[in-house]
């Protein structure tokens, strides 16, 4: 009895012990004819025919009267800028209907602003933007028209940037003074202050009614030009600012435009509305 | 007669049952499945060399990444629309180490050659006067013009954060300018008069040939009565980061290690021990800096929650001050985890190993069991971090009153996911600890969290009986090294098997339209990339390369950090590559 316990233990185990080696004996395994030379050409040829898009990008441009708009709706095509910190009502923009016009009314408490850039002396609390792309032409022109009511009006910037840099803008402060702003703030160079260049053309504005604005840049030329329509009167003529320039250099390529920008400031006493109508950018060649 | 042929069916079994489980490497057989794995690596990097050339054929630099859907180079947008193709390579590290990997396994030296190349046009040609490259966090080469561009400002600081550079190679490219940077390194970010560590150095500092001449002082740490460390809060705006430290260290070792001089190790040494001694005593976990900031920016400017720069003082203590004395950058265990833990661990191990410096074994096991016995914790079936302080106080539930440095306010502080790269140094940690008792916490903790990855049991710290997940979906470089690495340990063939399955996964899943990407959505390919390298250790064992005469993985840490135009393209952001660029996916492309 001993014995057959014994043997039959003794086979149990060799059994258990060889039976993975008998299953992979079943499959055989060969060794990869590639092993040794990995980079022969039967084994490994490098093909550099892989199929990339397209990187060449179409201009497009913005014609903007809010009259195509649902009414009490932010406009579809553009953006308005918001983080946590911003309460739900602290910022908006609305199309409404005023005398068979439809506009666009937008609402700023002042309180927030972007994180970045730091340090700037006037933040925006309010940054209203829609883009478009005129790149190869490296020159246009945009037109619109801001109105700030007689009640709870508020400082509004309206212009073009260059990503998040201002080009051109008009600046109507809340004692309705006319301001034109060129370039700024690249607070990449944030130790030199550069908040860009602000005239004062002296001019006072009546509340309670539309101002016309165009802006038309040339970068070929180096030349922008800023016009206040319902005087037909030149704001500022000059050319772009260092921020558009790469590295901010003298020397650096011209960086055009590409975002229309309407915005309020920051401040404790930067609270109110602004109106915003018929916002085109065009062709310069087309006037 | 009887008992002998017993005796002889008994051995036979035992020898069958051994071979079943501990495989020698010739009994590896170098498959034609395991080949097509080594093809995708060459196809990827004959890609990248052969595109990320093409760009701009008047220099030897390589993107450190490039767009896949156009086999362009990555590019950082600043606020004004310069769109900079960028070479950093100081981010290209794991892609020097898998072309000299490469040269190994297919023995082929043209792919080690062409890394030598490029680290020596790139030495030549961008060390500045002092000593110092220009590279890291905010210097990079532009492509277009092969000048060098600055996102920090104008004049961005030289910074270095847990990039481990391959120092071994950079010697044999061009060992002068390499041990010049070495010791440049430590002048431009080091403060000997006040041991300050700023992770910030200057490109005006001069060039000090006598750089380690100044006797060691005293440990910055003292403790008070009752034991505990007291951390300074005298530090004018210069954060002695755990990260930067680690490359500090680091190249300390190596040029010791090149040069035969000891002193560069002895303040390697000193440097990390200030870490060490500012460790909780009590928990044994450790800190991500041994200094607070000194308060040097105006009430004024400081009174803004928002503004965030350090001259505020410690940014912790602004946004966490319910928590009282411990509320300190240095004492948070929920952010910066992976520098601490994961890239300051490996260094340590690999200054252990290579340097002999054989405490800091004991220094990482203490960290790592201190850290995962506090804070780790499985919920709904994933590995996550409890935050807390590194005295053991939760933080978990929090809500942070107002904005700061750590987040906007309201933002509830929530368990942490616990990444796949801590699996490399808790098994490093294991396999340095030379008693096998010291072993087996360490090990508990590794067995829980690669199980609940999904890849399986691995079975106790002899490695006889594991069960591992032979047909896991797992497809994570760092569990594929650790899978490798486990095999080298044990020589058991079943963690081979494993790490097969995962490296299988990572070229099915990573790599897409000829390139290695996370995902097949992801935009970008990053040199950086763990993949191939890991992917090569698997090579190597197959073929009986031993992983000691591989290049070893260190960190995958590289990154560009600086202004530039955010997501939405009208507004300026400040950020990083990880979080602006490499996050595309795409469909985010235009």
């Amino acid at each position: 009895m001993k014995k057959i316990m014994s043997i039959t233990l003794v086979l149990l185990l060799v059994l258990v012990g060889c039976e993975n080696q008998t299953l992979e004996q079943q499959t055989p395994i060969f060794e990869s004819v590639c092993k040794d030379n990995p980079i022969k050409e039967s084994c490994y040829t490098p093909s550099y025919d892989l199929e990339f898009v397209d990187t060449d990008k179409e201009e497009y441009l913005i014609e903007e009267t809010f009259e195509t708009e649902f009414l009490n709706q932010m406009p579809s095509n553009w953006l308005i800028y918001k983080n946590e910190e911003y309460s739900s009502k602290s910022v908006w923009a609305k199309v409404i209907e005023k005398d068979d016009n439809k506009i666009l009314q937008m609402y700023s408490d002042g309180i927030n602003a972007p994180m970045y850039p730091q340090g700037v002396a006037k933040p925006s609390t309010f940054v209203l933007s829609s883009k478009f792309n005129l790149d190869k032409s490296r020159k246009g022109e945009i037109t619109g028209k801001i109105m700030i009511p007689e009640v709870e009006g508020n400082e509004v910037s309206f212009g073009v940037s260059t990503g998040a840099v201002n080009t051109a803008s008009i600046i109507i402060n809340q004692q309705m003074r006319l301001l034109v702003k060129i370039g700024g703030p690249f607070f990449y160079h944030s130790g030199n202050n550069d908040s860009g260049d602000t005239i004062d053309t002296g001019l006072t504005l009546n509340k309670g009614v539309f101002h016309q604005f165009t802006i038309t840049w040339d970068a070929m030329l180096n030349q922008i030009t800023v016009i206040y329509n319902n005087q037909s009167l030149k704001l500022y003529e000059g050319s772009f600012h260092i921020s558009s320039r790469y590295n901010a250099s003298e020397t650096g390529d011209i960086y055009v435009p590409n975002v229309v920008r309407v915005t309020m400031p920051k401040g404790f006493d930067y609270h109110g509305f602004a109106f915003l109508d018929d916002v085109i950018v065009s062709h310069k060649e087309a006037k | 007669m009887k008992k002998l042929s017993l005796c002889l069916l008994i051995l036979l079994s035992a020898i069958c049952s051994f071979q079943s489980i501990y495989a020698n490497d010739s009994d590896i057989i170098y498959q034609d499945s395991d080949y097509n794995r080594l093809k995708a690596v060459m196809q990827h990097v004959d890609n990248v060399l052969y595109y990320g050339h093409g760009y701009n054929q008047e220099t030897l630099l390589l993107p450190d990444a490039i767009n896949t859907l156009t086999g362009e180079p990555a590019r950082w947008v600043f606020p004004n629309r310069a769109s900079v193709p960028y070479a950093d390579l100081a981010n290209q590290q794991n892609f020097f180490r898998t072309l000299v990997a490469l040269s190994k396994v297919t023995n082929e030296s043209k792919y080690k050659e062409d890394a030598i190349d490029m680290l020596s046009y790139f030495m030549e040609n961008y060390q500045d006067s002092n000593g110092l490259f220009y590279w890291g966090g905010h210097r990079t080469i532009n492509l277009d013009n092969l000048e060098v561009q600055s996102t920090e400002g104008p004049n961005g600081p030289h910074e270095l954060k847990n990039m481990m550079p391959f120092y071994e190679l950079m010697l044999e490219a061009d060992e002068e300018r390499t041990t010049r940077f070495m010791k440049q390194l430590w002048t431009a970010h080091f403060e000997w008069a006040t041991s300050d560590l700023n992770r910030h150095g200057s490109y005006s500092t001069a060039f000090d040939g006598n750089v380690f001449g100044q006797l060691i002082p005293d440990d910055v740490i003292k403790m008070d009565e009752m034991g505990y460390p007291i951390i300074p809060n005298d530090s004018p705006g210069k954060l002695p980061f755990v990260n930067a430290a680690t490359d500090l260290a680091y190249a300390a070792f190596a040029l010791s290690h090149q040069t035969g001089d000891p002193v560069p190790k002895q303040w390697a040494e000193y440097l990390m021990k200030q870490y060490h001694l500012a460790s909780n005593p009590d928990t044994g976990m450790t800190v991500y800096q041994f200094k607070s900031t000194l308060v040097t920016k105006s009430l004024e400017d400081c009174s803004n929650p928002a503004y965030t720069n350090s001259g505020c003082g410690d940014r912790v203590a602004r946004q966490f001050r319910d928590f009282g004395s411990i509320a300190r950058e240095s004492n948070v265990a929920w952010k910066n985890t992976q520098a601490v833990y994961v890239d300051n661990v490996l260094m340590l191990l690999e200054a252990a190993q290579k340097y002999g410096v054989s405490y800091f074994v004991d220094w990482a096991r203490d960290y790592l069991e201190g850290y995962l016995e506090y804070a780790y914790i499985r919920i709904d079936g994933q590995n996550k971090i409890i935050p807390m302080f590194i005295d053991g106080t939760v933080t978990y539930g929090y809500v942070v009153p107002e904005v700061g440095y750590f987040g906007p306010s309201k933002m509830r502080i929530d368990y942490v996911d616990l990444p796949s790269t801590y699996l490399l140094p808790i098994f490093r940690t294991i396999v340095q600890t030379e008693k096998i008792e010291d072993r087996a916490k360490l090990w508990g903790y590794l067995r829980d969290i690669m199980h609940t990855f999904g890849l399986g049991d691995i079975g106790d710290v002899d490695g006889l009986s594991p069960k591992l997940e032979l047909d896991t979906a797992i497809d994570d470089p760092f569990a594929l090294m650790t899978m490798v690495e486990l095999y080298e340990f044990t020589k058991n063939s079943v963690y081979l098997d494993a790490a097969r399955t995962i490296a299988d996964n990572i070229v099915t899943k990573r790599f897409h339209r000829g390139f290695f990407v996370e995902s097949e959505i992801m935009l970008y390919s990053r040199l950086d990339q763990p993949d191939t390298l890991a992917l090569l250790t698997l090579d190597a064992v197959l073929r009986g390369i031993s992983l000691t005469d591989m290049p070893f993985y260190l960190a995958d840490s590289g990154y560009i950090h600086g202004y530039l135009l955010a997501d939405d393209g009208v507004t300026e952001d400040r950020s990083y590559t990880q979080n602006v660029i490499y996050t595309k996916t795409i469909y985010d492309w235009e």
